[in-house]
């Protein structure tokens, strides 16, 4: 017997009358079919407390998937024909019926019964609405939600750009604690700090030692107090005298300062700093960085670059190419351009750099394409992989619960099983990464794998990736 | 002795010994997974946890499993992007299978639409502030077609691309018609379900169509599980599950929309 079918816990049911069958249907189903073994409605049954028969006596005849939704007879008509053909018990199905007056259809769940020898089928149903009118009140909530969100999004894009574009510095400052809550760009720029580092800092550790003391309670004076509406202080670093304008007032409870801040000398602090910065990073970077033409001629290198390489100054390399110092040359050259172009960046290649003297070391190189004038330029980033720390690996390690399937991976296959399994989903993710970086240039990812074109093509065909190139 | 040689031997090799994990990792996970295949890229146990989490009685337990993620290097947009879709398929095919029933996908899918908030703002470049010159993209799900998780994600990838997205859900055809009119948009991108008839979604289209004639039209959603033409069907001009093909339908407007008005300037 089924596991979920009701047993009688003495004997069986005596033989119930067919007017008492009835009523125990209507108590226990809000709607009934009676239907034939090819899907026809026979007949229809509603319990008074769902609605009358006569909304449904116009069904009889019917097929019973005339009257779903598209996506219910996809459910219902493979669950239907199992039970037909296997008489044996299948899980109760959720359908939902077109309503005309609704649009939405109403839901019921049905339950399948073999009555009789004509193959004819009882089904029970449950009317779902009580359920649907849950969900719909949920998908409502989330509705308002999310344009809650828009809303909220929308005022943030505005705040934004109106801090953005404001040449005085502003920085909110939370009374009860003194940290700095948000600033602007121009803030920044004022006291050579990234946002981030300036959240959650002691505002007044911005100021000198003398001007920070009581910083903040001067700060409430100065804005409450009729006279005076500013006070001059001077920046920690770099060191300048300013002029604060302090505004307080409330949000959500909590006291706020609004702090606009302004050179003392009337002019404002240039709060685009990113050329000289970028001057920098390319001086003074770790990694090599790049720039080359798109037919791989190398336009300029840094000093990192002229280290890696071991060539003595940065005019003797202008004008080579790239591929010169790549250990699989061109092959490695083409694979980066045609990515970086593609995608507009490429990721994390792993090669190897040859030096002006032969050595060999393995890098880690990131290149983005750049549009420099009319033409496409590339800048490749070099990192020593040697260098790179093994802890973070781009992989994801194992987890934890990596951890407990390994246990149970192990006990259920041998280790020669495991081991040899375990090759082959190495050799396909290896493969299918060189495929991918070769944008399906079988030549060029035989050449990367150390392969022939014909064990590639092999291979290929043994891990089913034939058919997903071409 | 022995030991060193190894250490030194993976210390040499992270990467193989990265590959052989994450080898070892896809041998595993073919124990447990829930799913039977799971998308090529994406971590099986996670998939398998957050499919469990999303039909656990303790609500916080998605979260616990997005935390782990998080911690093990996978990224927002892949979560958002990647995870949360493949889940929600997971539900939905368990719906069909009636291994779940409404009540507990309707909380399921809740449960992700959440997830999406816990992840914060930065998956869905809430930082941007798009350019004038953006793609501008109006995602609507129609009246009656009541779902939020799909149309949402869809916002957040385009805004992370750098598109400026205006999000409209339950938005009946007459309010859509009037936003077109009085926007300015690239593409209108349509989020439907299989549960809105296609007559429904033609008489949108065609309610829409007169108002902006050579704005884009795409279509997305599960709607597109039917296998049909739906061109010909309800009269789009582009039928696609893939936000990028979305994205440069809306960009390549946007630039022929910039183009002729260079020219009328000229």
């Amino acid at each position: 017997m089924p596991h979920n079918e009701m047993t009688w816990s003495s004997g069986l049911i005596p033989m119930i009358e067919p007017e008492i069958i009835t009523q125990i249907i209507s108590s226990i189903a809000d709607l009934a079919f009676i239907l034939s073994a090819s899907g026809q409605i026979l007949s229809v049954m509603t319990s008074p407390r769902f609605t009358t028969v006569d909304d449904f006596k116009k069904w009889e005849g019917d097929a019973f998937c005339d009257h779903l939704s598209i996506e219910s007879v996809a459910k219902f008509e493979p669950r239907f024909e199992t039970y037909v053909q296997t008489n044996k018990p299948v899980l109760p199905v959720e359908l939902n019926h077109p309503d005309a007056q609704t649009e939405t259809g109403f839901p019921m769940r049905y339950t399948f019964h073999q009555i009789g020898t004509d193959g004819s089928i009882l089904m029970l149903g449950q009317d779902l609405r009580p359920v649907w009118d849950i969900q719909q009140q949920l998908v409502a909530a989330q509705i308002a939600l999310e344009r809650d969100y828009e809303a909220q999004r929308h005022n943030d894009t505005l705040f934004r750009v109106l801090m953005a574009s404001t040449e005085e510095a502003a920085v909110f400052v939370a009374l009860s604690s003194g940290e700095v809550s948000d600033c602007n760009p121009a803030a920044t720029a004022m006291f050579g700090k990234h946002r981030n580092d300036l959240k959650g800092s002691s505002f007044a550790s911005a100021f000198d030692a003398k001007d920070g003391r009581d910083l903040i309670d001067r700060l409430t004076s100065v804005s409450t107090d009729q006279s005076t509406q500013s006070m001059t202080v001077s920046t920690r670093a770099p060191k300048r005298d300013v002029v604060i304008h302090p505004t307080i007032f409330r949000v959500a409870g909590e006291q706020m300062l609004l702090c606009r801040v302004s050179l003392a000398d009337g002019n404002h602090v240039q709060a685009d700093a990113l050329n000289s910065n970028l001057v920098g990073l390319f001086e003074n970077g770790i990694d090599g960085i790049v720039f080359a033409a798109k037919d791989g001629r190398i336009l300029s290198a840094n000093e990192a670059f002229l280290n890696q390489s071991d060539v003595t100054n940065s005019q003797g390399l202008k004008g080579r190419a790239v591929s010169d110092f790549l250990g699989r040359g061109t092959v490695d050259m083409n694979v980066i351009f045609e990515n970086a172009s593609r995608n507009g960046a490429m990721r994390v290649y792993l090669t190897k750099l040859i030096s002006e003297h032969g050595a060999e070391r393995p890098v880690e190189i990131s290149t983005s394409s750049l549009q420099a004038g009319n033409d496409a330029a590339f800048v490749l980033v070099i990192r020593d992989a040697n260098r790179v720390d093994s802890s973070k690996d781009i992989r994801p390690q194992a987890t934890d619960v990596d951890m407990v399937s390994l246990i149970e991976l192990i006990g259920s296959q041998s280790l020669k099983d495991i081991v040899a399994q375990t090759t082959d989903v190495v050799e396909k993710m290896c493969i299918e990464t060189a495929v991918e970086m070769t944008s399906n240039n079988r030549v060029a990812a035989a050449e990367m794998l150390g392969l022939s074109r014909q064990s590639l093509y092999v291979k290929l065909r043994k891990y089913g990736l034939l058919k997903k190139d071409a | 002795m022995s030991n060193r040689s190894d250490r030194n031997s993976e210390a040499q090799c992270p990467h193989v010994s990265g590959a052989v994990l994450q080898a070892l990792s896809v041998l595993a996970s073919g124990v447990t997974t829930k799913m039977n295949a799971a998308p090529d890229g994406l971590w099986p146990n996670f998939l398998t946890r957050l499919c469990d989490a999303s039909q656990s009685a303790d609500a916080r337990q998605v979260q616990d499993v997005v935390d782990d993620m998080l911690r093990e290097g996978v990224s927002d947009d892949d979560i958002a992007g990647r995870y949360i879709p493949a889940v929600a398929r997971y539900l939905g095919d368990e719906w069909l299978a009636d291994r779940a029933g409404f009540a507990q996908v309707s909380i399921g899918s809740a449960r992700l639409q959440g997830l999406l908030r816990y992840l914060g703002p930065e998956w869905c470049g809430r930082d941007l502030v798009a350019t004038a010159d953006a793609p501008r993209c109006l995602v609507m799900v129609p009246a009656t077609d009541q779902h939020t998780l799909g149309a949402t994600i869809l916002a957040g990838q385009l805004r992370s691309a750098g598109a400026s997205v205006q999000l409209e859900l339950d938005l009946p055809t007459k309010a859509a018609r009037t936003i077109i009119a009085n926007g300015d948009f690239s593409a209108l991108m349509i989020s439907a379900t299989q549960r809105i008839s296609l007559d429904s979604l033609r008489f949108l289209v065609d309610t829409i169509r007169p108002v902006k004639p050579d704005m884009p039209i795409l279509i997305g959603g599960n709607v597109l599980d039917q296998k049909i033409d739906m061109r010909a069907a309800i009269g789009v001009d582009v039928a696609t599950n893939d936000w990028n093909t979305a994205l440069r339908v809306s960009t390549s407007k946007a630039m022929e929309i910039r183009t002729a008005s260079c020219g009328s300037r000229l």
